[in-house]
């Protein structure tokens, strides 16, 4: 299909329009050139990191009560949610039972595979208390596939969101 | 001390290395210059991480060290059923006219000493051929290009290498014609009287049709992007597909080589070369104000880049045929005109 | 200058015979630029830098790149083997000495040869643009312009019987 488009002398003429371009091109060179790196929409990432909004889902964080206890009480209401199935949790009793907060199980072992996890969320939604959240923490590489399988230990040290 | 060294001699290999020098660091900064400008236009950072001995940055300025030596370090392939020996002289061929060219441009005023005279470039000015010299060997980069692309036996090569010399081709003629009106006026084919002739008004005012038909070829020349259909980075492919490492760079080299070139020649023919109110009188004033003018043109050359969308090969062709040699043409015929009314 | 045009004079004939002998079409057409690049620079040697500009300009610049233009759109990599009848074979032969007995001879008996002894290497070049200027268009102005007509002819004779429908 060719599309016949009318163009005036002027039109046909190319130089005025191509002025008016350069014109475009050099008032955002120079917008750029005189604005402060750190207010240029490029981030440089290493030295700069970028503010992130507080439903970015990043690395997962284990929380933790007051008395340093984890939160946890391995329902496997998260593990269940997992459309990625990246949560591995292995219960284990509780004994001495607190009688001022009743509960009956915690993670031996709580893994998330970082390679298969999708941050959906899903685990943070299902979560009746609050244990797993994701955090704002985005910089998860790692050098092998062993170290991208994050342990308990490890959730528990991420650091919460600048928010809370 | 200085002024007995001084002989013409010792004047000329000074020269030769000096420019030689100046024109390959002006290349280097030249994809610097295009990849940060490109960047600013943009809206981006561009190329700034690069440091010197891993601590300072200087905005970047040491990344056409790292491309060289990236280019240096690269496997060299020769791909299989390509033609040898064309495959290999095909960079130096694009390479050698692109660094010849400047030879014959005068980059500053000539002065006396002890009753010596002293040129400001490479080629004695009264000898040489002046414009003729640079029209003849610049039409010799395009065989680079054919050679590079027949050579590389692949279909993109070759439907590149065509396009660049039918465009060439058809660009020339415009170009020379342009060029054709400033020889009238000047009466000479001698770039320093054609400089010398422009003293107090440009050409570029009288000649303003001239000097913009002359200006478009030059793009159209030097593969550059509002007619750059021979490499067409982005889109199409182009007659280097085949070219890896330093093979690759000296096509790199000389399409920048070529865009210094031709912007020392617009200089030259059209905004009065060294010529410059007030900075003229003394002789590093007239390098310098040479070297702004350059600058500037050369700035133009990444600023069209980045601001105008590739031609289509048709419009290409039409507007060469069309619209540039008629306009050259008028443009010779009004000069000629007017200089024999002035009789 | 000696060695400058023995070499010159080499490169010429050699890649003249590499024309006719390479078996490549494209291959053909670099030597022929390689030819003509060597006769512009014998040009430079005789004190002519005008013409070898418009020898580099004209038949390096721009109908070389013309012919390997039209090469590479036809994409024949190599050359027919045809079998060329002696007849034709020897007749070319006997033409290409006629014509090149006669060249020699015009060239010989030409007043440019008698004046040899006068031109010096460098002395001709300055008014060099202005003494061919002059000649063409004062005493060889009608052959010139007859020149021009039949390029123009020819031109347009081409356009129409390429061109189906004008």
């Amino acid at each position: 299909m060719k599309k016949e488009v009318k163009l005036s002398f002027w039109d046909r003429l190319y130089l005025p329009a191509i002025i008016v371009g350069m014109g475009i091109t050099i008032k955002h060179f120079f917008k750029t050139l005189f604005t402060r790196p750190s207010n240029r929409y490029t981030v440089e990432f290493p030295e700069r990191k970028k503010d992130l909004p507080e439903w970015y889902r990043g690395l997962h964080r284990l929380n933790t009560r007051e008395d340093g206890s984890i939160k946890c009480v391995a329902c496997y209401c998260c593990a269940t949610a997992c459309p990625a199935d990246a949560i591995f949790i292995e219960a284990e009793d509780i004994d001495d039972l607190d009688e001022g907060y009743p509960r009956e199980k915690r993670p031996k072992q709580f893994i998330i595979d970082l390679h298969r996890c999708i941050f959906c969320g899903y685990c943070e939604e299902a979560c009746p208390e609050d244990a797993i959240i994701l955090t704002n923490e985005y910089e998860i590489t790692q050098l092998s596939r062993e170290e991208g399988l994050i342990t308990m230990e490890e959730l528990v040290k991420t650091p919460k969101k600048k928010m809370d | 001390m200085m002024a007995k060294l001084l002989t013409p001699e010792v004047f000329m290999i000074v020269k030769v290395v000096a420019v030689f020098i100046i024109v390959l660091t002006m290349v280097a900064i030249g994809t610097w210059v295009e990849r940060r400008g490109a960047a600013f236009i943009q809206d981006r950072v561009g190329p700034n991480r690069v440091a010197l001995f891993g601590k300072f940055r200087i905005m970047g300025l040491t990344q056409p060290v790292a491309d060289g030596i990236k280019f240096f370090f690269k496997e060299d392939v020769i791909p299989d059923n390509v033609d040898r020996i064309l495959f290999v002289i095909a960079p130096i061929i694009a390479f050698i006219p692109a660094t010849m060219t400047f030879a014959a441009i005068p980059f500053g005023r000539p002065f006396d000493v002890n009753g010596v005279n002293y040129f400001l470039s490479i080629l004695p000015p009264a000898t040489n051929i002046g414009v003729l010299y640079i029209l003849a060997i610049g039409s010799m980069g395009v065989y680079g290009i054919i050679i590079g692309s027949w050579a590389s036996n692949n279909k993109w090569s070759i439907l590149g290498g065509m396009r660049a010399s039918a465009q060439v081709i058809s660009y020339e003629l415009a170009m020379t014609m342009a060029v054709v009106g400033v020889v009238l006026s000047t009466g000479s084919l001698q770039l320093d009287e054609v400089i010398s002739a422009q003293t107090g008004l440009w050409n570029v005012v009288p000649q303003f049709l001239g000097a913009l038909v002359f200006f478009v070829a030059m793009f159209a020349e030097t593969n550059r992007l509002p007619f750059d259909l021979a490499e067409g980075e982005s889109e199409i492919i182009g007659y280097h597909t085949e070219y890896g490492s330093m093979k690759f760079s000296m096509f790199a080299l000389a399409e920048y080589a070529n865009m210094i070139t031709a912007a020392a020649l617009f200089v030259t023919l059209y905004l009065g070369g060294w010529h410059f109110p007030w900075l003229d009188q003394w002789i590093w004033g007239s390098i310098l104000a040479f070297l702004m003018k350059l600058i500037f043109i050369l700035w133009i050359f990444v600023w069209v880049r980045w601001t105008l969308p590739r031609f289509r090969y048709d419009q290409l062709m039409r507007l060469g045929w069309k619209v540039m040699i008629p306009l050259s043409l008028v443009n010779m015929v009004v000069v000629a005109i007017f200089l024999a009314y002035r009789g | 200058m000696v060695i400058a045009f023995y070499v010159l004079s080499f490169l010429a004939i050699f890649s003249a015979i590499m024309v006719v002998t390479s078996a490549r079409p494209i291959v053909s057409g670099l030597y022929l630029l390689l030819c003509f690049v060597a006769v512009a620079g014998l040009y430079v040697t005789l004190s002519a830098p005008f013409v070898a500009a418009m020898q580099l300009i004209v038949y390096s610049g721009a109908i070389i790149v013309l012919i390997l233009f039209v090469i590479m759109l036809l994409n024949q990599h190599t050359e027919l083997d045809k079998k060329r009848s002696k007849w034709v074979t020897g007749l070319s032969t006997l033409a290409a000495i006629v014509i090149g007995w006669g060249v020699y001879f015009t060239f010989i008996s030409s007043k440019i040869v008698m004046a040899h002894d006068k031109m010096s290497p460098i002395g001709g070049m300055k008014g060099n643009v202005e003494q061919l200027a002059d000649v063409l268009f004062s005493r060889y102005f009608v052959p010139f312009e007859i020149i021009s007509i039949l390029l123009i002819a020819a031109m347009i004779s081409a356009v129409f019987i390429s061109k189906k429908r004008l």
